[in-house]
């Protein structure tokens, strides 16, 4: 796995690799199967244990490397060419599309396409989504009662929310949110909206976790996230939940994370092999069970502490509007957010 | 000695080749200019937001610092000795540590918090704050020897004289101490506008730690903007810290009598009660207690613990591994600043402690930059991603920031070496390799010891370096796997981390405390 190690610390990647290869179950495979090298922008925690299930179900090698989405995606673009990676998994869409505007990403095929709904691949058939991450509000029953709690995103721009509010203008889902305001509501009123919270002065964190624990511990009231970190908490002791806006506002957002095949890959084939394994019964079973997001594919059901979403409740963004990251970021630098 | 004068100058060089040249961002088309993103709102707040903090952490760590060395040399009280050592290991946690704690005990939910029905604990005032009690200790240090050597006799006259015994003190001594004062002063100045623990986990909106996001973010043209400001914030500061300490080293007197203690007054013994309570409460206590209680409730709630032996190896092999490197470049510089004379003595130090000056995400930022423009001027972009990986830059980002650490020790046994031996030898007819094998390397060998023991402990407590250049060597160690599990929430598992850093720092320091004060 860890490819680049120092020599120097040869000791500690020995020590890496025994744990790695230990776990992984031994099976023959042809000689000639090429090594199918992932980018992965999804944490090691979340993916490592799917992604080296790949080899046994698919007879596919693979070796992955981890880093931020940002990181990946930058990089993907700069070695261009040379780039040793063969496939891109990211966290958001946001980059996904990016690369995909700029052709770093090949076109998948249409039977691989056809097996996720319209609405959680990419338009120009780039990139397909794997699993699907709600955007809510992470709130505590007993400090916000049922009577209280916002219909829509644009109530938390109310004063009575002053100093009880949370969120993390630094992280990705959270620009990818405000990427899809900006292309729900138009610049102004986004603009405007951020400045109504930001009035209210949340208190900042770095990504979405610390909220759910911030919610519970009584630090906040209400933090804005998506729908699974609360399951990383045991969320009933703490008293805190999870919660939609009425249909069809722009805060029930889903964001997809999703894959897709570098543009001149030597191992084209064997990659869109393993972004279909992605998008396969058993990867879906494991996004929905073991991660706790939304599966792309039809038919398979949500974890049972996830409540299941209609589309029709969903907010309708096109795919390329999360993909302005940049213009996101100059708002909020503009609004001194970031 | 010149190789390594090299070294310290590759991240500035990688900085002003993107400065001049500076990069597109990827995903937002063409190359934005350096002067219109400087023109963008918010850059002018973050610049402020800096020096405010810097201000007040040394106005802070003068009032805090000054007042504790006051009260170890000059008043008499019980458990005095001990009060003078204790409220000087706060110096030995990282300020993420102390951050951390406080974030969490001091807001609402916290131990402290919910007691005092506080709310919450964080940005630029909270991190005056906590970077106060962490460079006080600095101040106190410094003016305790400048208040040892300037002695009593000017005091005492002034009493005889009828004065009273503020106005003595007032004329007779604190004329002399204003030099190490205002050292002390600039040194916490210079230490908070580079701080990046603190303000991160209290996302204090400074130059420091926005130049990290956007890092994060691969901005690299505004990162670009942010460490240039940064390099126009802390340039000054660390050339004043230069004069001001040349001019300090004349005042010492030889021998001074020393002065009488005395028996603090209401007002005196308050304001110093004052300042040990907050200085050990917040540099300690809470730290200690803090970590330990996220323990306790990990166990209580019968969470995962992440297993600890990775992080503790990949800390261990990391930090031997650079802090031999690190006491070996210092070699060089402390050879030429003990021995050489004129311009080469000059640059020696130099060499030395510049690097250490400037913030570490600062020097880890122009690495990375180096290590782009390099690989892109080649001609393969590809080979930037295995450099990275491969740690170079990692080792060679803590050396440079903790060259200075070595750089001491390892003077200091190169001082013991008399120049005129090896005349002797050679008159005698020595070999060079004799020379070295039996002269050179016993004298050098504590001073080395003692560099790398110093550079070990300074890296395994890294934070900026560690995370910027390390993480694509999948290296995981003690700072990385603190602010990993800070930053999602899962406090028991980084109070254990952090109670093992906290207990092999407060074992290091304590060594190096035994030492007389200088």
């Amino acid at each position: 796995m860890r490819i680049f190690v120092l020599p120097l610390f040869a000791l500690v990647s020995a020590c890496d690799r025994d744990t790695v290869t230990s776990e992984q179950p031994v099976q023959p495979v042809a000689e000639t199967a090429p090594t199918v090298t992932i980018y992965s922008g999804r944490g090691e925690s979340l993916v490592g244990p799917l992604l080296s299930k790949i080899e046994a179900d698919t007879g596919v090698k693979v070796a992955v490397q981890y880093g931020g989405t940002a990181e990946m995606a930058t990089r993907l673009l700069a070695e261009g060419d040379a780039s040793p990676a063969d496939v891109f998994l990211a966290q958001d869409p946001g980059h996904l599309g990016a690369l995909a505007k700029r052709e770093v990403l090949a076109p998948l095929s249409d039977d691989l396409l056809a097996q996720v709904a319209p609405a959680y691949r990419d338009d120009g058939g780039r990139w397909i989504g794997t699993s699907g991450r709600l955007r809510v509000l992470v709130l505590h029953s007993g400090r916000v009662p049922e009577a209280e709690r916002p219909t829509s995103l644009e109530d938390l721009t109310d004063p009575k929310w002053k100093g009880r509010l949370g969120w993390a203008p630094g992280n990705g889902s959270f620009q990818s949110h405000v990427s899809a305001l900006r292309s729900v509501w138009g610049e102004d009123r986004t603009r405007t909206w951020l400045q109504g919270v930001a009035a209210n002065a949340p208190a900042v964190y770095p990504k979405n976790s610390p909220q759910v624990e911030a919610a519970g511990s009584g630090a906040i009231d209400i933090g804005w996230v998506n729908h699974y970190y609360l399951y990383k908490f045991d969320h009933v002791a703490l008293g805190v939940g999870n919660h939609s806006f009425e249909a069809g506002d722009a805060g029930n957002l889903m964001m997809v994370s999703g894959a897709g095949v570098r543009a001149g890959s030597p191992n084209a084939e064997a990659a869109e092999k393993v972004v279909a394994y992605l998008v396969s019964e058993a990867a879906q079973n494991y996004f929905a069970k073991e991660a706790k997001e939304y599966p792309t594919r039809p038919g398979i059901p949500t974890h049972p502490d996830v409540p299941p979403i209609s589309p029709e409740e969903l907010v309708v963004v096109s795919q390329d509007a999360l993909a302005d990251v940049a213009a996101t970021r100059k708002m909020l630098q503009e609004l001194g957010l970031q | 000695m010149l190789g390594v004068g090299l070294l310290v100058l590759v991240p500035a060089l990688g900085l002003a080749a993107f400065a001049i040249d500076p990069p597109a961002d990827p995903f937002g088309g063409p190359p934005p200019a350096l002067l219109d993103l400087l023109a963008a709102p918010g850059i002018g707040g973050l610049v402020g937001g800096t020096l405010a903090l810097g201000v007040g952490v040394a106005v802070g760590s003068i009032v805090m610092g000054g007042l504790l060395a006051f009260a170890a040399e000059r008043l008499d009280f019980a458990g005095r000795r001990w009060l003078a050592v204790a409220t000087v290991l706060p110096l030995a946690l990282p300020s993420y540590i102390i951050a951390g704690a406080a974030a969490r005990s001091l807001s609402r939910g916290g131990f402290i918090g919910d007691l005092l029905d506080l709310h919450r604990f964080g940005g630029v005032p909270a991190a005056v704050a906590v970077l106060t009690v962490a460079t006080a200790p600095y101040v106190q240090l410094v003016v305790r020897s400048a208040l040892a050597r300037s002695g009593g006799a000017a005091e005492e006259a002034a009493r005889t004289l009828g004065a009273s015994p503020w106005r003595a003190f007032r004329c007779g001594t604190l004329p002399t101490l204003r030099p190490a004062l205002a050292y002390g002063g600039l040194v916490a100045l210079l230490y908070a506008a580079s701080d990046f623990g603190a303000v991160a986990v209290l996302d204090a909106p400074v130059l420091t730690w926005r130049l990290f996001e956007a890092v994060t973010h691969q901005d690299l043209a505004r990162a670009t903007l942010f460490a240039l400001l940064l390099l126009a914030v802390v340039g000054p500061l660390y050339a004043a810290t230069r004069v001001l300490r040349g001019g300090e080293q004349h005042r010492s007197v030889a021998n001074p009598r020393a002065a009488s203690r005395r028996r603090p007054g209401w007002l005196l013994g308050g304001a110093t009660a004052l300042a040990a309570v907050l200085q050990l409460g917040l540099g300690l206590v809470i730290p200690v207690v803090a970590q330990t209680l996220w323990v306790v409730e990990g166990l209580r709630r019968e969470l995962d613990f992440a297993p600890l032996w990775e992080p503790v190896l990949h800390s261990t092999a990391a930090a031997a591994v650079a802090a031999v490197v690190t006491a070996g470049l210092a070699l060089g510089p402390a050879w030429g600043a003990g021995h050489r004379r004129g311009p080469w003595r000059a640059l020696g130090e130099q060499v030395a402690y510049l690097p250490s000056a400037v913030p570490g995400v600062l020097v880890a930022f122009g690495l990375l930059l180096s290590g782009l423009a390099v690989t892109r001027g080649l001609g393969h972009a590809e080979w930037y991603a295995p450099l990275l990986g491969s740690g170079v830059l990692l080792v060679a980002g803590w050396s440079l920031r903790f060259l200075a650490e070595a750089f001491g020790p390892l003077r200091a046994s190169a001082l013991q070496v008399d120049p005129r031996l090896w005349s002797a030898a050679r008159v005698l007819g020595g070999y060079p390799r004799r020379y070295l094998r039996g002269v050179v390397a016993p004298a050098l060998a504590p001073g080395a010891g003692a560099a790398v023991l110093v550079a070990f402990v300074a890296v395994l407590k890294e934070l900026p370096v560690t995370l910027v250049l390390g993480s694509a060597t999948g290296l995981r160690p003690l700072p990385y796997r603190i602010w990993d599990r800070y930053s999602e929430a899962l406090w028991h598992d980084a109070g254990l981390a952090g109670l093992v850093l906290v207990a092999v720092a407060l074992v290091a320091v304590s060594l190096t405390l035994r030492e007389p004060v200088h």
